[in-house]
Formats: structure tokens, C-alpha cells, sequence
């Protein structure tokens, strides 16, 4: 078993991908294999400095008069993000309830006994509230990044799940049969797991294979998912849950029950370090 | 000063940093900038906005991943094409730069090895740094440049390859 994709994008696809001349179709594509494929980001990456280093040699042109003085007066223009004790201070429920305690001080008669009214009422909604939806709404263009992070993860779990989802292993002979091979890209730090696996037979009746994670150590292999293979005997395994900060030795595949297993059943279909 | 120190500033938004950022890479920005747009307020503008990016987001590039001058510079062309792009209606470029072990910036500063990047450059010949150029700064596909220029399609992709392979090869010298 192999920790590396079966395949690579080719060198002049690679190049068009760096340069952004790809077509939508294929960008979407080669972008899901890129993510998934430690050699293709390596070769994208060495790619991209070429092009940096092709582009850092033609001669430099002069900046135009002023560009300098321009850019620093829109730096200072820039508003600077609030510092680490300024947004702990204005966080805090005293200095909230100073400064606004002051600036109803500062408001007309009339407007006062109004908004003091408002104030007491409000009070008596109960403050904590308030400090909550007040936080909430700091927290939002935060919430917005994550919210559109998970959403492009589940796209590419959803693709990588979902049935329409074909996988092809490409080879120099197509058309002879194939050893059943599989492919692992595992993070120890965040306990993500991709495996990918190809030309596996089907499974007996009432069986599934299942993926171990085979701890540094030696300590008992970690059980990391059942699956079926389809008709192609193709299988992908996406993010099973396993425990993080587990250095892995290797994984092996064993045929189970349907359900899964606690411990690997012997013999180990597919193994690799 | 290091480029991961003056990244550092930068994060506790020290002005001075970033203006000795903005000498040390400026030139570089906009004149690839220059390049792709051809015009020199646009350019300029390019230039501001990608600086200014690290100012207020030092977080967005990882120095310890990579080289800042590789990573400015292909944000700068990309900035650039997408400007022509957004004219034309076509589909930006996506954003990704990727870490490289090699630092750029430290291979700048090497005359020696980035004297002969600018030599392997300089010497390819017209019908290799031609195509390389086009796809580079014009934002060409293989196959537009191919129909500009009246040369196969496989054939540019080769000469395409084989520019690059030259740069990878003085880069690795």
C-alpha cells in the first residue's frame, strides 16, 4: 500500500494549473487531486517558483514618482486593528458601562430621561443578553470565514462520498488486471484521514473491509472504518473518526463483519508504512 | 532584516517594517504588475493592494513555508490578470500559492545563482521565452497562444515545458 496517489496530473497541465489557464472543468478537477496528492502540490510548488524566478529576472521597472510617499500615507490611512488590551477593555462589562454611562451624561436633558428609561428597561431584560448579542456580532465575519471553510470541506467530502464519484486509476497498460492497492494521506496532529483504494474484489457476503491505524509503538491497532468497494472496486474513505495526535507505524486493511470490529481479524488484505 | 523578522513587525503593525517591505519588494510587484497591465496607474494600484494585503494580513503568508518574494510575486501577476479578466468577464484565477522550500528572496540576494536564472532566461531561445512570456504576463492559454502565433498546440506546450525546465535546472544549480 502506498501513501501516494496512484496517478499524477501531467507536468503541462500542472504548468496551465500555476499559470490559472485551465478550464473550469478540469481546474475543479485537478484541484481535488491536488489537495489530496502530496506529489502533485510539491511539483505545483516547484512549479510556481519557476514561474516567480522567470518573472524576478526580467529587468525591473522604476516606481513611478511619489509611489513610495503614496503608499505609506494610505498605510497610515489603513485602520489599524484594535490591540490585544484595547479589545480586552472594550470588552469588559465595567468599561462598557463607563463609557456609556458617559456618553448619556453627555446627551440632552429630554433624550436622557429617554434613553434612561430605555436604559433601565433594558437592564431589566437582563444585561447578559445584551454582552451576548453584543459578542455574537463581533463574532460574525469570523463565523462567515468558518461557515464558508466547513462548506467548501463538505463539498469536497461530498464529492469524494458521493455515488456519482468515479474513480480511475490510470496506468501504462490499461486493461490488465491489477493488484488490489491502496492509498493513505493521514494527518496525526488533526486525525484527518483520506484512503483511497482500488481493484479490491468484492466483499463476502455480510463482510466489509475495514482500515486499522497502526500506531508508532506498537500499542493496539486503532480501528479507522468500514467500507465497501464498488463495482469497479473502487473505495474512499473520508475523515473517519480516530483519535488525533496518534503518530501512525502504517495502516492495514482486514476483511470484517459488516458492522466493524474492534480488533483486526487476520489475514491483513493490504498493508503499507 | 529577515524576511520572517520583518513579518513579525509587520503582525504588531510596526509602519516601519512595512516601508522597508515596500522597499525591498515594490519594484518587483509592480513591475510585474507593469507587465500584465501596461499601465502604470494600474499597476501602481496592483502594487498597493498587494502590500497592503500584508500589512493586514501578515497571518496570510507563512514565512517558515516559503519565500515571501515568490509568494508576492504570484499574487502580483494573478492580481493583474484578474484585473484584464474582470474587463473580459472571465474566470478569475484562484488564489493558491503553494509552499516551496526554496526561498526566493535568500536566491535574490545570492547574485550568484540568480545570475544564472537570468542567464538561463536570457539565453532561451526566442521561441521558448516567447510562448513562456505570453502565457506569463498576458494571462494566455496554451491554445490562445498557439492560434496568435500559428505553432501547434503540442508544440507550444513543449517549448513551454522545456523553458521552465531550464529555470528549474539553474535554480538547482
Amino acid at each position: 500500500m502506498s501513501m501516494r496517489q496512484a496517478f499524477h496530473i501531467p507536468e503541462e497541465d500542472l504548468i496551465q494549473y500555476a499559470l490559472g489557464t485551465l478550464k473550469d472543468a478540469q481546474l475543479s478537477q485537478f484541484t481535488a487531486h491536488i489537495s489530496l496528492c502530496n506529489d502533485c502540490r510539491a511539483e505545483l510548488a516547484k512549479t510556481q517558483v519557476e514561474l516567480a524566478s522567470f518573472a524576478a529576472v526580467q529587468p525591473l521597472q522604476e516606481l513611478p514618482a511619489g509611489a513610495r510617499e503614496r503608499f505609506l500615507a494610505r498605510l497610515s490611512a489603513v485602520e489599524e486593528p484594535e490591540s490585544k488590551f484595547v479589545k480586552i477593555r472594550n470588552n469588559n462589562r465595567v468599561f462598557v458601562a463607563l463609557r456609556s454611562f458617559q456618553q448619556w451624561l453627555e446627551t440632552p436633558v429630554p433624550f436622557r430621561i429617554v434613553s434612561g428609561a430605555l436604559a433601565a428597561a433594558l437592564l431589566y431584560v437582563g444585561y447578559d443578553d445584551l454582552a451576548h448579542i453584543h459578542l455574537i456580532r463581533q463574532m460574525q465575519p469570523e463565523l462567515a470565514r468558518f461557515e464558508s471553510q466547513a462548506a467548501e470541506l463538505t463539498d469536497l467530502k461530498d464529492f469524494l462520498h458521493g455515488a456519482n464519484t468515479q474513480q480511475i486509476s490510470l496506468h501504462d497498460r490499461p486493461g490488465v488486471n491489477r493488484d488490489p492497492e491502496g492509498h493513505a494521506i493521514y494527518s496525526a496532529s488533526t486525525g484527518k484521514l483520506v484512503f483511497t483504494a482500488s481493484n479490491l474484489p468484492s466483499a463476502p457476503a455480510g463482510k466489509a473491509y475495514e482500515l486499522w491505524l497502526l500506531p508508532v509503538g506498537g500499542s493496539a491497532p486503532i480501528p479507522a472504518g468500514v467500507f465497501k468497494p464498488d463495482e469497479q472496486g473502487s473505495a474512499t474513505l473520508v475523515f473517519p473518526q480516530i483519535p488525533t495526535n496518534v503518530q501512525a507505524a502504517g495502516f492495514g486493511v482486514t476483511i470484517e463483519d459488516e458492522a466493524g470490529a474492534t480488533k483486526p481479524t487476520m489475514p491483513i488484505v493490504l498493508s503499507g508504512q | 532584516m529577515e524576511d520572517a523578522e520583518l513579518l513579525e513587525a509587520v503582525a504588531r503593525q510596526d509602519q516601519s517594517a512595512m516601508a522597508t517591505l515596500f522597499d525591498k519588494y515594490s519594484r518587483l510587484v509592480y513591475s510585474i504588475s507593469l507587465r500584465v497591465l501596461r499601465e502604470p496607474d494600474l499597476a501602481e494600484d496592483v502594487m498597493q493592494e498587494v502590500l497592503l494585503q500584508v500589512w493586514r494580513q501578515p497571518g496570510g503568508f507563512v514565512s517558515q513555508r516559503g519565500s515571501l518574494g515568490a509568494w508576492l510575486a504570484v499574487v502580483a501577476r494573478n492580481r493583474s490578470i484578474d484585473v484584464i479578466r474582470r474587463r473580459s468577464h472571465m474566470t478569475p484565477i484562484e488564489e493558491m500559492v503553494l509552499p516551496e522550500p526554496r526561498n526566493l528572496q535568500r536566491a535574490v540576494e545570492e547574485n550568484h545563482l540568480m545570475d544564472q536564472v537570468r542567464v538561463a532566461v536570457e539565453t532561451l531561445p526566442s521561441e521558448q521565452q516567447s510562448p513562456l512570456y505570453m502565457a506569463y504576463f498576458e494571462g494566455l492559454t496554451h491554445t490562445e497562444i498557439s492560434e496568435r502565433t500559428g505553432t501547434p498546440l503540442g508544440t507550444v506546450k513543449t517549448r513551454i515545458r522545456t523553458a521552465l525546465a531550464t529555470v528549474r535546472k539553474a535554480l538547482e544549480a
